[in-house]
């Protein structure tokens, strides 16, 4: 059986990568996909604990945190939609209208 | 090793995609990577002995979500690639992409560090603590106190008593079978993580006797079968056999399920498949003679049941009754297969029924929310015969007329923008 | 008749009720009704001092102490062992003046009907006098100090009341009559601190101001040596009202009765045990003689606080107090100057009050005291010296006086010295007998002047309105002038009815007065057989006694200066006598001046009828058998009964025709000196300022031996200065001016205006708006945090994130797993 570390390793390295993803990247799409990444490397963290304690409640949790990425993608997809709607475009440098 | 070499390939799959859904250029690429990025990790969740987790993660993460980004890609149009997408181009973020790979880097190292030095708690996979239960097949002496490291956790356990498992901590542990008259008696078990036990008290010549029979409550491998395992606790027999009698107009047609079972001993699981079916409890000595009928015994499919053949006194209106023989039946479901939706479901239903039912609502209203967010205003086009055409305008262009600016640009405000005519759901 | 002295209180209450009447309702009554009411209240007030003058005489003299109806406890501190009650005296002394002063003032209410006629202010007026004998009746009434204290100030006020009665006359005319009352009522004032002080002490000392106690005897026994009369035997005693009346008779004797027994006597109607002493009562229940009779006895040591002192010194001390109090009402050295200033108000006033009633209160309380000056020597000496020095002080300034009022003012002085140097000397009963008969000639001196003056107004008035004789208000010109002359309102040039150098040859023109005048003076003079020669012989005889039998230097220089008064006295009365009456008439007014009415003239008979022989009350034993009138030294013995030493003296034949002879000389030499044409010279100066040997000393009496000069320079004006340096430089310049207006105004000022602007708006204002500043630019700077991408907000999440986890991973990081 591997072990649990070596998927905590992985699913930290897809974590860093996703995170390094929303910051750097300027298209909101991708910034969004970025997050949906650093979601499932979550995802696979908590199926790893749930082997490794042996209790399915892992599971339950990445089954919410799927339902709410679901949720999530829906809204933040249709805001995109209407930003870019109305800016013509997603470059989320261009979005800094509540500024202090 | 070959779990070892499967998890690597995968994982090294997993992160090049990420890898390359940062650096794409492309929109749509970087959404197929990220799709093969999910792949994997369904893949992962497999050999984690997730399937349903796995399934979920296809079917909704790459097949409904990332479809989502790719319509939504397609519908901005966005596949045409701004050019150096993933620098800085503004002086001002020109501290952004160190400061961001130090963090994550960082971060990646403080973690892994820590991961790595932690110790060994993550090195094997935990088993749960054992778990026991008792039973009195004692027919004949009456209830008994049972009790348990230290304490009297059973009064007037009387015969066909049965507890629930309960859990306890692995390790040696003795009971104590206290009977109303006569001697105590007593037993150690040695327990250890992951097992599954019933301490069954039965009597034979020499008195109470406490017999553990350890159980196997793993989801039956088999399909449509239970497990079934036999204890004997018949003290007027040297040892019994189990037989199906087969047709009652049939002569010798027995089929031996269990040969020589000797008292106090529990047999090996057997694997049955699920049915009704009619056994027979033999003494294997002389000449099969029948102790007692197993009739009507339904075997439900991913069970595992305990039978104890015990004696028993039965009031039959004399004086003292007639000592008859008596089966035992303790029929426990098995544990439902690690990961697979029947265990999901079973905590979904049980334990997490608000979060359930909440995570409902909140899908309720992101889709609510969405429908809202995309929608166009319809504004009336007025009519040929002089009425004001009624034009659909975004949404924000509608508010940009009521609030009086432009709430679209950054920081000037511009006049109010007249009525487009616009092509009706554009 | 046991109940006469009930009526003691009727007395005090009728005249307060007249008074009362007049006050409230004497406009509506009018002259008539008002004089009736209080002639009326004066003339029932008499009757009832003739009825308890019966019931004295009828039930043997002995003292009576009478609580008044409603007035119980006067005053009544219970926790402070206060009690002073409001009770009244009814004995021998105490109805000797209420009889003169019911008996002169009813005269003098009926002479002022006359007098005042025409007066718009006439009910006021006789208000004023009711109130008056109101007030002199509670001070001879009082049983106790304070009651005759309230008499004492009582009369003080209507005696300032009195003199400024024409305090609105024209030409300065009436502040002169204002200031003379202030002057009287505050140099009385002077004398009232003498008295409280006195009454402080006596309060101290005994714990009462109580006279006598009821149950006490004021008369105890024998009286001590030079008593002449004999034994009766009978016993007297005092009880209050209630008890039997036990005996009747004169006086007891020691040799009949012995000192503590108490002896049963039987009378018609009841037996009762009769006490002829006080042994039987303690101390603290003795009046205030009492106790100090049984103090010096026992040589008692009274303490005063932080000293102490023998009660003999305590008495010296007191009745040094009482000597002050009565200089300042008895117009003795230094105190008198307000008697001839007093002179401004009407004729009536100066009869009554400053003549026969008030001026007398003095010499009342000295009598009354007299156990307090029977035992202190010393100061018993002091009193005989200022008696007798004023007496001759007043009587040379009399001599050089030129008006009619002011001669008889400081004959008034010189007589109360006479009176007060008897007290000194020890004769007490000799001081009241001349105090009686003083108050009828003197009396009659002063209405019988008045009565001059109001013929010489009529005679002006005559004169100025050519010769019609009707009346109109003869007030309001000049009477009640105190200083020098008057200003006539009706013609140009000055007129004083009252100098008696406009007078001369009155005699046919008003004889009655004249023939009552020279009664009077001849009474005032001490001829034989008038009045004032048995009063004012009883005086001499009695410091000739002291001076030889006790070997007494107070008795000598008595003896002697009184003597020269006597001659002042006689002298200066001729002298008036002869520049008013003979003569001829010296202007036009006097020639046409002419008699008074009968209300005036009646009572100038009666009195002058009681001048000649009131004297014989009195008489001393053996003298030309008159004392076969009424029998020797009666007074003296009705006296005795309430004034412990009075004592009656031998009859001094040699000091009688000395005093006699020296009287006679006098008026034989003013008859030279003024006689014949001779009283004013053609420039108006008095003979004697002419003659060289003489001059000096008329001048000296004629600017009245510059007492007031000297006061003024000494006293009244270093204070005047005083005041107003404080008032005008210490209270207004510095007080007011600076202190207040730049110390306070603009310390003030300054403090709030360092407060508001520096502290209030610098400081406070600073600070509050300065977090309010703070804040803004805290917030302004915090405000670009908010950048408004979503990059940034994305790298600061994650920074918080690594920054938490690193701290919380730090301690996994460490240790070496």
């Amino acid at each position: 059986m591997v072990q649990t570390e070596a998927y905590i390793t992985l699913a930290l390295v897809l974590f860093v990568l996703g995170t390094m993803g929303v910051m750097l990247r300027r298209n909101a799409i991708l910034v969004f996909m970025s997050v949906e990444l650093m979601l499932n490397a979550t995802n696979l963290a908590l199926a790893a604990f749930a082997r490794h304690w042996g209790h399915e409640s892992g599971h339950l949790f990445v089954f919410f945190i799927i339902t709410v990425a679901a949720a999530e993608v829906a809204v933040g997809l249709a805001l995109i939609v209407a930003i870019f709607r109305s800016k013509n475009s997603i470059n989320i440098d261009e979005l800094h209208q509540m500024e202090g | 090793m070959t779990e070892f070499i499967l998890f690597v390939v995968t994982g090294a799959l997993a992160v090049v995609a990420a890898v390359l859904m940062l650096l794409s250029s492309n929109a749509v690429h970087s959404a197929l990577f990220l799709v093969v990025t999910m792949v994997c990790i369904a893949f992962l969740f497999l050999l984690l002995n997730a399937p349903f987790l796995a399934m979920i993660q296809i079917t909704v993460y790459a097949g409904a979500i990332m479809v989502l980004f790719i319509f939504v890609i397609m519908l901005l149009g966005s596949e045409r690639a701004e050019t150096k997408e993933l620098g800085t181009p503004e002086r001002r973020f020109r501290w952004f992409t160190p400061l961001a790979l130090t963090l994550a880097l960082s971060l990646l190292f403080a973690v892994g560090l820590s991961f790595v030095q932690s110790g060994d708690s993550l090195n094997s996979v935990q088993l749960p603590n054992p778990q026991v239960r008792l039973l009195n097949a004692a027919g004949d002496t009456g209830s008994v106190d049972i009790q348990f490291s230290g304490g009297t956790i059973l009064r007037g356990f009387s015969y066909r008593d049965q507890t629930e498992f309960f859990e306890i901590v692995p390790g040696v542990w003795e009971f104590i079978a206290v009977p109303a008259s006569g001697d105590p008696i007593r037993t150690e078990v040695t327990l250890t993580a992951g097992d599954y036990g019933t301490v069954i008290l039965y009597a034979n010549d020499a008195g109470l006797q406490f017999g553990f029979v350890a159980q196997d409550l793993d989801t039956v491998r088999e399909d449509r079968s239970a497990r079934v395992v036999v204890f004997n606790a018949y003290p007027s027999a040297t040892s019994v056999s189990l037989i199906d009698p087969g047709s009652t107009f049939v002569e010798d047609d027995n089929t031996l399920i269990l040969a020589d079972l000797a008292l106090g001993v529990a047999s090996e699981p057997l694997i049955v498949g699920e049915g009704t079916v009619n056994w027979e409890f033999v003494n294997a000595d002389a000449a099969a003679q029948a102790i007692v009928p197993l009739a009507d015994y339904e075997i439900e499919r991913n069970h595992s049941d305990l039978v104890v053949l015990t004696s028993e006194r039965y009031a039959d209106g004399s004086a003292t009754g007639i000592v008859r023989p008596a089966a035992i039946q303790l029929l426990t479901a098995a544990r439902p297969s690690f990961g697979g939706p029947q265990a999901i479901g079973y905590l979904l239903f049980t334990d997490y029924v608000l979060p359930f039912q909440l995570l409902a609502l909140l899908l309720l209203a992101a889709m609510v929310g969405a429908i809202v967010l995309t929608h166009r205003e319809v504004v009336p086009i007025p009519q040929r015969l002089g009425v004001r055409r009624r034009v659909s305008r975004p949404l924000v262009n509608v508010i940009a007329s009521q609030v009086g600016h432009d709430v679209t640009s950054s920081a000037e405000v511009q006049p109010v923008p007249t009525d487009k005519p616009e092509a009706v759901g554009s | 008749m046991e109940n006469y002295p009930q009526l003691v209180s009727l007395i005090i209450l009728i005249p307060a009720i007249g008074a009362f009447i007049n006050f409230f309702w004497g406009a509506r009554l009018g002259e008539r009704g008002a004089a009736m009411v209080s002639t009326g209240a004066s003339s029932l007030a008499f009757v009832v001092a003739l009825l308890l003058f019966a019931y004295l005489g009828s039930s043997g003299y002995e003292a009576v102490v009478v609580n008044p109806p409603l007035l119980d406890g006067w005053i009544r501190i219970p926790s402070a062992n206060v009690v002073i009650p409001w009770q009244m005296r009814v004995d021998t002394l105490s109805v000797t003046m209420m009889l003169v002063i019911t008996g002169v003032g009813s005269l003098i209410h009926m002479y002022a009907i006359g007098y005042m006629h025409g007066d718009e202010r006439f009910p006021r007026f006789f208000a004023y006098l009711n109130m008056f004998l109101a007030f002199m009746l509670t001070l001879v009434t009082g049983n106790n100090l304070l009651m005759m204290f309230v008499g004492w100030e009582g009369v003080g006020l209507c005696s300032f009341l009195l003199i400024g009665f024409w305090w609105d006359k024209k030409n300065g005319v009436g502040w002169r009559n204002s200031n003379a009352a202030r002057k009287a009522f505050i140099v009385n004032r002077i004398g009232d601190f003498g008295i409280l002080m006195a009454i402080f002490l006596v309060f101290w000392t005994f714990g009462t101001l109580d006279f006598y106690r009821p149950g006490e005897l004021a008369v105890v026994g024998g009286y001590g040596e030079a008593t002449e009369h004999s034994a009766e035997g009978a016993v007297a005693g005092e009880h209050s009202e209630g008890e039997a009346v036990v005996a009747e008779g004169d006086h007891s004797e020691t040799a009949a009765v012995a000192e503590g027994e108490s002896v049963v006597v039987e009378t018609a109607s009841s037996q009762e045990l009769v006490y002829t002493d006080n042994e039987h009562i303690a101390t603290e229940q003795l009046g205030i003689f009492g106790q100090a009779e049984r103090f010096v006895a026992e040589e008692r040591v009274v303490d005063l606080g932080p000293f102490e002192l023998p009660i003999v010194t305590v008495l010296a001390l007191i009745t040094a107090f009482m000597l002050l109090g009565a200089a300042g009402k008895s117009a003795q050295i230094p105190l008198f100057i307000w008697l001839p200033d007093a002179m401004a108000g009407p004729t009536p006033v100066s009869a009554l009050i400053h003549a026969a009633t008030m001026v007398t209160a003095g010499v009342y309380m000295m009598v009354r005291s007299n156990v307090f000056f029977y035992e202190a020597d010393v100061t018993s000496l002091v009193v005989a010296l200022v008696g007798t020095g004023t007496a001759v002080v007043a009587g040379l300034i009399a001599v050089g006086q030129w008006d009619i009022k002011r001669v008889l003012a400081y004959s008034t002085v010189s007589q109360l010295g006479f009176m007060v140097a008897a007290v000194g000397v020890g004769a007490y009963g000799a001081a009241v007998f001349h105090l009686v008969t003083h108050a009828f000639f003197k009396a009659l001196l002063f209405l019988g002047s008045g009565s001059v003056i109001h013929g010489m107004e009529h005679g002006h008035h005559h004169v100025a309105h050519g010769h019609d004789a009707h009346h109109d208000n003869p007030h309001d010109a000049d009477h009640g002038d105190a200083h020098s002359t008057a200003v006539v309102v009706h013609h140009a040039e000055e007129f004083d009815p009252q100098d008696m150098r406009n007078m001369g040859g009155l005699r046919s023109k008003m004889p009655i007065t004249y023939i009552t005048y020279v009664i009077g003076t001849l009474a005032l003079a001490g001829i034989i057989p008038f009045a004032g020669f048995w009063s004012k012989d009883e005086i001499l005889a009695d410091a000739w006694l002291v001076g030889v039998l006790e070997n007494n230097l107070a008795g000598f220089l008595a003896l002697g200066g009184l003597l020269l008064a006597a001659g002042f006295t006689a002298f200066y009365m001729w002298r008036q006598i002869i520049m008013v009456f003979h003569g001829k008439p010296r202007t036009e007014a006097a020639e046409h001046a002419s008699e008074s009415s009968l209300l005036m003239t009646i009572p100038l008979m009666v009195l002058g009828f009681f001048s000649v022989f009131i004297g014989f009350i009195n008489t001393p034993a053996n003298v030309l058998g008159l004392d076969g009138i009424f029998g020797a030294h009666r007074f003296t013995d009705w006296l005795e009964y309430s004034v412990v030493h009075a004592h009656a003296a031998d009859f001094q034949p040699l000091i009688a025709l000395g005093a006699l002879s020296l009287a006679l000389g006098a008026i034989f030499l003013a008859s030279n000196i003024y006689g014949q044409g001779k009283a004013v010279t053609a420039d108006r100066r008095d003979p004697l300022a002419l003659r060289p040997e003489t001059a000096a000393i008329w001048k000296l009496a004629n600017a009245r031996m510059y007492w007031d000069e000297t006061y003024y320079r000494f006293i009244e004006n270093p204070f005047n200065v005083l005041s107003r340096f404080l008032a005008n430089t210490l209270d207004w310049d510095f007080w007011h001016d600076y202190f207040h207006d730049r110390v306070i105004g603009k310390g003030f000022n300054a403090i709030a205006g360092l407060l508001s602007k520096p502290v209030d708006i610098g400081i406070i204002d600073g600070v509050v708006n300065g977090v309010g500043a703070v804040a803004k630019w805290f917030s302004g700077r915090l405000r670009t945090l908010q950048t408004g991408y979503v990059r940034v907000y994305a790298i600061t999440l994650l920074l918080g994130v690594v920054v938490v986890i690193i701290v919380l991973l730090l301690p996994l990081i460490n240790t070496n797993g």
